[in-house]
């Protein structure tokens, strides 16, 4: 911006103005809650000192008014214009003006400030986000409890507009949120009310970098975001912790994933049209013959060359040379391993290694996977 | 009589902001998050009070009235002109 300081100045001037002119208005003829009030107190903690009061009791903002009440008893004032102003300069510590004081306003004013978000007009939904966003903020602690424990809650907030489907829970969309606990009604009603399919976690550090494909759980879950055509290649964005897996794919991890969950997962998102040839974009881990080593030894261990194994369950072992590891190899390598598993159990790897004994032909991959 | 096209109103707000969005978001410091944050806080007062006055929940034909709806539009004024990008020449 060019001036700063002018630009803080010149909006404190119309603001302060706005203000006197507003406690000057006479509310009395207002035929509803006027939203202003909700906004106005939860921003500020600037109470009209109105007989607006008992019509915010009617609208079920009875906390809004006690909250008012008991910040006047704590910080007695002349006028509400004087009021206005030691809001407006932050030093009414009880009721809004500095930091700590809006976040305990907005925990009292939750009625308040969700009528004001409701009956703000068609046309303010950069406002009505801002405002959403500035709630739950302040209740954080609520929608720790809502999404895990009453997550019919947050659809409710959904459907009324008093939660944002963008809303970012502690740095994660809520919708990360939601296919982290394999919450599918959420998850849909998040997408149904406009949620970013591929907006990434921001924080914390260990889901930082990552697009909600990759806290898919399941293989409703992954199916329900190919509907929503989210990104389903979408790389790993982490680039600055121990296991940073920067460029990895939800299909790297569920390939890796030696389990029969993770490669239900795996084929569910190639079946939404994973690629299965994608190599880490980071260098400094990609899977390339050494970092395979141990599916490697396992299968080898098991008596199976992974050549064998591969060549049984007709999967393209990708270019693993000239690349590092594709996701076809990673899985190869996994479903190579499940075959085993399934046949032998884990007892198989240590009969084979103790014997030495090269591999029993006639193992029939379970899976019935076809990669070209 | 006076009539005043709120739509028109709104649309121009909530514009702004948009404008005070993108100065949150932008890599340049175009002022302190805590100004911005406050510009937010004035623009969402202003947007409720114009949401009373286009909905008839506030009188909006007395001069109190009228002088916010001006300081409004003064407020769009100071926001697209300081926050609003320059086009490339």
């Amino acid at each position: 911006m060019k001036n700063a300081q002018k630009l803080e100045t010149t909006a404190h001037g119309l603001f302060a103005n706005f203000c006197n002119n507003l406690a000057q208005i006479d509310l009395r003829t207002a035929i509803a809650v006027p939203a202003v009030i909700g906004v106005v107190t939860a921003m500020y903690g600037i109470g009209l000192e109105v007989h607006g009061q008992s019509q915010l009791l009617q609208e079920g903002g009875a906390l809004a008014v006690r909250a008012y009440k008991a910040s006047m008893q704590v910080a007695p004032v002349d006028s509400i214009l004087e009021y206005s102003k030691l809001a407006f300069e932050g030093k009414l510590k009880s009721f809004g003006g500095n930091a700590q004081g809006v976040g305990v306003t907005l925990t009292y004013l939750g009625p308040a400030v969700a009528a004001a978000t409701v009956t703000l007009a068609r046309g303010f939904g950069k406002v009505k986000d801002f405002l959403s966003e500035k709630f739950w903020q302040a209740n954080a602690k609520q929608l720790d409890d809502d999404l895990f424990y009453a997550p019919e809650r947050v659809i409710s907030s959904l459907h009324n507009s008093t939660i944002n489907a963008n809303h970012k829970h502690h740095g994660v969309p809520l919708l990360s949120v939601a296919l982290s606990n394999n919450n599918l009604d959420l998850a849909k009603a998040l997408i149904d009310a406009g949620a970013n399919v591929n907006a990434y976690a921001d924080r914390p550090a260990i889901e930082r970098g990552m697009a909600p494909i990759h806290f898919a759980r399941s293989v409703a879950a992954v199916e329900l975001l190919a509907r929503a055509q989210a990104h389903i290649d979408a790389p790993h964005k982490q680039v600055d912790h121990a296991w940073a897996m920067r460029g990895e794919t939800a299909l790297h991890s569920a390939s890796l994933n030696h389990s029969r969950e993770g490669l239900a997962l795996a084929e569910a998102l190639i079946r939404a049209g994973a690629d299965t040839k994608l190599p880490f974009a980071n260098r400094e881990y990609q899977y390339d013959r050494e970092s395979i080593t141990p599916i490697n030894d396992r299968v080898v261990r098991g008596g199976l060359s992974i050549e064998e194994r591969l060549a049984k369950t007709q999967v393209v072992f990708g270019d693993q040379k000239t690349l590092g590891a594709t996701v076809t190899s990673i899985f190869a390598g996994s479903m190579a391993l499940q075959a085993v598993d399934d046949r032998k159990g884990p007892s198989f790897y240590a009969e084979g290694r103790e014997r030495g004994l090269p591999g029993q032909d006639g193992d029939e991959p379970t899976s019935g996977l076809r990669m070209r | 009589m006076t009539t005043i096209n709120f739509e028109t109103r709104i649309a121009r707000l909530n514009a702004c902001f948009g404008l005070i969005d993108q100065a949150c978001d932008a890599a340049e410091n175009v002022a302190s998050q805590s100004v911005l944050t406050r510009l937010q806080e004035q623009g969402a007062v202003y947007a409720a009070f114009l949401t009373d006055c286009s909905t008839g929940r506030v009188e909006w034909r007395t001069k109190q009235a009228m002088t916010n709806l001006d300081l409004i539009e003064s407020f769009c004024d100071l926001i697209e002109t300081e926050l609003k990008q320059q086009e490339p020449a």
